[in-house]
């Protein structure tokens, strides 16, 4: 009878175990089909970008020397077989180029990469792009976990379109540190005293650029808003410039005191050959200021001449590896959690935690806002 | 009876070779109706188009309201006509003493100073301009600079940003360089007997000039002038840089912020602009073709001699006041642009290292560089080719010949000029996608190529014409009369006697592909691009501007290159009749 029970214990015990083995068995199968069914799919992408040959990037942004090397040669480097054709110009000349190509029936582009007033309003809204979720294919690049907030980012509100993997704080001016202090600014309204009138130079608000991303956060920040922006421009004697380099050489030689709307890395070249110029962050003003993407957003041609070229090109850019180049390489945070950001100024990275505070300036919401911004600067504004 | 007569003199053969004739300039005027009229009416159309480029066309005069009373148009309207005469005018003085001197006096070192003429031409706006800046910035300019240690001098002198700023580098960059270079052939050309019969009758020499030179000269001294000011209206990279900075507007940089800044509903408004002034230019057609038809200009016949005339004691201080002009259009912003490119941060010397030799590297050794100098080089080459082959063709049939479509092909050759370059790659563009068999070539050089070809037609023409005015008709009828077909008459007496004025257009033709920005900015790909558009892409991305302006340098020393190896061609082919 002992020998019975024991043996009968001893069956249930096995079965347990089996079942329980079983169990394991079939998760790991499952849980681990996944990567394998990923990397499967991801090479027979790879093979068909190479029959391919080429994908064709239209980047608005602008891209400096070592960000395009990166687009491009480093591709090809480890995509041997798959060539980067690359255009680079602002994105009001790529955008209309591309509808009128696509009228004539010639679809030739495959990726858009730049910023995002160009893909809300040409791009988007002319249905050039397609939803790019389902062309994330890498385990990484399509975890939400690894990106800024634990989702992947876009501008577009549909959020399908325009994704955004780059960015960074604006800072809200920078100023000549022979005739500012930074303590001297706390807050917008500071820039309403005299001692400021006839000393602010900022970029053209009334036209694409930093100037009307500026204009945008004053617009819709409370405490600022329309009087504010009429009192800044008709009492403080402001230069309107539509020339970033010479915003900054005004700026370096004294001419004005504190500029808006500049641009960063024109900044940078100008204060790593020790001119006096000094900035301020988001976290030394009141009102904080706003998050903007700068030239890191991109889209997914629909129609494309090659579009697996373009899918592998994408999911590689979107990489942690590429990412990580790409953040030093343009001087801008990568929305991805894990690319280290050692090299930048931590003002610039938004906190995780605050990002309710920041006005997030590549959004859809504010970038339709801006033609009534537009409208509202040309009458405060002679 | 006699027409019966004359009708039956003329035989088959005849017969024959004036229909082949008819068939190739009426293919003539078929292929130059096609690639120039079909741009123009896409920008036509498109100033009445007000639709989004996403949305079905639609059409109404609001682009055409908005463009006349978008502000500051008028401004920009007067600034731009206010700044065209006034440069034209001084640079028509200056440049027709200089070519004077140059063709029709014995002043030493002639050719080296007119080819210092040329240069100036081939030098890019872009990078001269920003020479200038070197030199005259009110704040860092180093002639300001250097003056202020005069006892007498307490602030800067110049100011590069300024109206009269705007004049001097127009002049310096080109407009008196263009002159000089369109005259002098002219000037040279001109039958030495006419100006002695003028002395020997008791005129001066300055008399001679203004009394016989001169309006015998008017179709070459008119067609440039027309040119130069059509240009004018056009004038953008120095207005852009110099002017956009202080307020001055003109209608190319309205044009261009229309575009630029709001493609989605700029193109309406800009086309219309242009249409306007292209209303404008049509009316000093009619006025050049008016005025030309009433006179005859033959200058070089089959008795044709040139002499030069003596300065006697005037020939040192002549040649010292042209030489100091020659070498402030050319040595001094080009030395300024040259040390531009050395700079660490351009315009700043007080920094703490102002000097580098790291932009040169870092041009020199980027792969895009040598893939974009490729890429000039071929759209240049094919853009000459097409251009010396189509050009004295067209000039031909418009002053030489009674083909009944003339009139047509003198007026459509003039209107590539008429639209800001950046509203003809639009037309272009919407040409080159539309067109079977053409559409083939879109996103290639030959794209390019073929883009430079019909915004240098103006030019290419107007010059053969000024030539070919001058060949009287006794040449052609006395080669014909030997029994020679009219390709043959072309081939063996026209061609060689226009061939130096063809060595000019072929130059213009390749610094115009070397150096254009707005007509190809639309067309080129990452495949085609040409230096000047790598320069363009530097300058707008951060950090890259000292880049460009290597960049801008390296285009330079390329023309001066195709420059000297032209002139000496030409110099060769002329002989002795200098």
């Amino acid at each position: 009878m002992v020998t019975h029970a024991i043996s009968r214990r001893e069956n249930e015990r096995s079965v347990t175990v089996s079942l329980w083995l079983s169990v394991w068995l079939a998760l790991a199968l499952v849980l681990g089909a996944q990567p394998l069914a990923a990397a499967a799919e991801w090479d027979d992408m790879v093979a068909a970008a190479k029959k391919e040959g080429t994908v064709v990037v239209a980047n608005g942004g602008g891209a400096g020397s070592e960000e395009r090397r990166l687009y491009t040669e480093e591709f090809q480097k480890q995509f041997p077989g798959i060539k980067v054709d690359m255009t680079t110009a602002g994105g009001r000349s790529i955008a209309p180029r591309m509808l009128m190509e696509r009228r004539a029936g010639k679809y030739i582009w495959d990726v858009y990469t730049g910023g995002t007033t160009t893909a809300l309003e040409y791009l988007v809204p002319a249905g050039v792009l397609d939803p790019i979720k389902p062309a994330l294919i890498l385990p990484e690049v399509k975890n939400p976990q690894n990106w800024f907030g634990g989702v992947i980012d876009f501008s577009d509100n549909a959020a399908t379109h325009n994704l955004v993997f780059g960015g960074y704080v604006k800072p809200p001016l920078v100023y000549n540190t022979k005739f500012v202090k930074k303590t001297d600014i706390r807050s917008y309204r500071d820039l309403l005293d005299p001692k400021w009138k006839g000393k602010i130079v900022i970029t053209d608000p009334r036209r694409p650029g930093s100037g009307l991303a500026a204009a945008t956060f004053w617009y819709g920040t409370d405490g600022l808003g329309k009087e504010y922006i009429k009192e800044f421009f008709s009492k403080q004697d402001v230069k309107v410039s539509s020339d970033y380099r010479q915003q900054m050489e005004w700026l370096s030689r004294g001419d004005y005191y504190i500029a808006i709307g500049h641009h960063n890395g024109i900044f940078n070249e100008f204060l790593a050959q020790g001119l006096p110029l000094g900035q301020l962050t988001a976290s030394d003003v009141k009102e904080a200021n706003y998050v903007t993407a700068a030239v890191g957003s991109m889209g997914l041609v629909n129609r494309a001449a090659h579009p697996n070229a373009a899918r592998v090109w994408i999911n590689w850019l979107l990489s942690k590896d590429t990412q990580t180049r790409w953040s030093r390489a343009a001087g801008f945070w990568s929305r991805r959690r894990d690319v280290p950001t050692d090299h930048l100024d931590p003002a610039l990275i938004p906190d995780e935690k605050k990002i309710s505070q920041y006005q997030l300036n590549y959004k859809e919401e504010w970038v339709k806002k801006r033609d009534e911004i537009v409208k509202y600067l040309r009458t405060v504004i002679r | 009876m006699g027409r019966v007569q004359a009708s039956a003199s003329l035989t088959p053969l005849t017969w024959r070779r004036m229909n082949a004739q008819v068939l190739v300039f009426s293919l003539c005027l078929g292929v130059v109706c096609f690639l120039v009229l079909t741009p123009l009416l896409y920008t036509l159309v498109n100033s009445f188009q007000v639709a989004k480029p996403w949305e079905p066309p639609e059409y109404s005069l609001a682009g055409w309201k908005e463009a006349l009373s978008s502000p500051g148009i008028m401004t920009a309207v007067y600034n731009t006509l206010s700044l065209a005469i006034v440069r034209q005018v001084i640079a028509l003085f200056i440049g027709i003493l200089m070519a004077w001197l140059l063709a029709r006096t014995d002043i030493p070192m002639k050719r080296t100073l007119e080819f210092a003429f040329w240069f100036s031409f081939f030098m890019p706006a872009l990078p001269v301009t920003l020479g200038w800046i070197l030199a005259l910035d009110p704040k860092i300019g180093l002639v300001n600079r250097a003056l202020t240690f005069l006892p007498f001098i307490d602030g800067p002198v110049f100011n590069i940003y300024s109206y009269w700023g705007i004049v001097w580098a127009h002049l310096t960059a080109s407009t008196l360089g263009v002159k000089v270079m369109f005259l002098t052939p002219a000037f040279r050309n001109m039958d030495a007997p006419l100006e002695e019969a003028s002395r020997v009758a008791g005129a001066s020499t300055l008399g001679t000039l203004a009394r016989i030179v001169i309006p015998l000269l008017l179709p070459a001294i008119l067609a440039t002038t027309t040119l130069g000011f059509i240009r004018s209206l056009e004038a953008f990279e120095i207005e852009l840089i110099l002017g956009v900075p202080i307020g001055i507007q003109v209608y190319s940089t309205v044009i261009h912020d229309m575009i630029v800044f709001d493609p989605a509903s700029g193109y309406g408004p800009a086309a219309a602009l242009s249409t306007f002034f292209l209303f404008i230019l049509l009316s000093l057609v009619v006025l050049q073709r008016v005025y030309l038809g009433r006179r005859a200009y033959t200058t070089v016949t089959g008795r044709f001699s040139t002499r030069t005339m003596s300065l006697g004691k005037w020939r040192t201080p002549i040649f010292i006041g042209v030489l100091l002009v020659v070498l402030t259009i050319t040595i001094i912003p080009l030395g300024f642009l040259l040390m531009g490119t050395f700079m660490t941060l351009f315009g700043f010397f007080e920094v703490n290292h102002p000097w580098t030799l790291d932009h040169w590297i870092l041009v020199l050794q980027d792969p895009i560089f040598f893939s974009s100098l490729v890429n000039t080089i071929k759209v240049a080459l094919g853009a000459v080719v097409l251009g010396i082959l189509v050009y004295p063709i067209v000039a031909y049939i418009i002053v030489k010949s009674r083909f009944y479509g003339k009139g047509v092909l003198d007026f459509v050759s003039w209107l590539p000029w008429a639209v800001p370059g950046i509203l003809l790659g639009v037309g272009l563009l919407w040409t080159f996608l539309q067109t079977p068999g053409l559409n083939l070539l879109y996103g290639t050089i030959y794209l390019l190529a073929v883009a430079i070809l019909i915004k240098s037609m103006p030019m290419g023409v107007q010059l053969t014409k000024s030539v070919l005015l001058q060949l009287g008709d006794e040449l052609e009828e006395a080669s014909k009369t030997c029994g020679a077909t009219w390709i043959q008459t072309y081939r063996r007496i026209i061609f060689p006697l226009i061939l130096p004025m063809l060595v000019v257009v072929g130059l213009l033709v390749f610094n115009s592909a070397a150096r254009d920005i707005s007509t190809v900015v639309l067309l080129g790909t990452g495949e085609s691009r040409t230096l000047s558009l790598l320069m363009l892409e530097w300058a707008v991305g951060a950090g890259a501007m000292e880049k460009a302006t290597v960049v801008g340098a390296i285009i330079v020393l390329i023309v001066a290159v195709t420059s000297i190896i032209a002139r000496t061609i030409e110099g060769r082919m002329t002989g002795g009749r200098e």
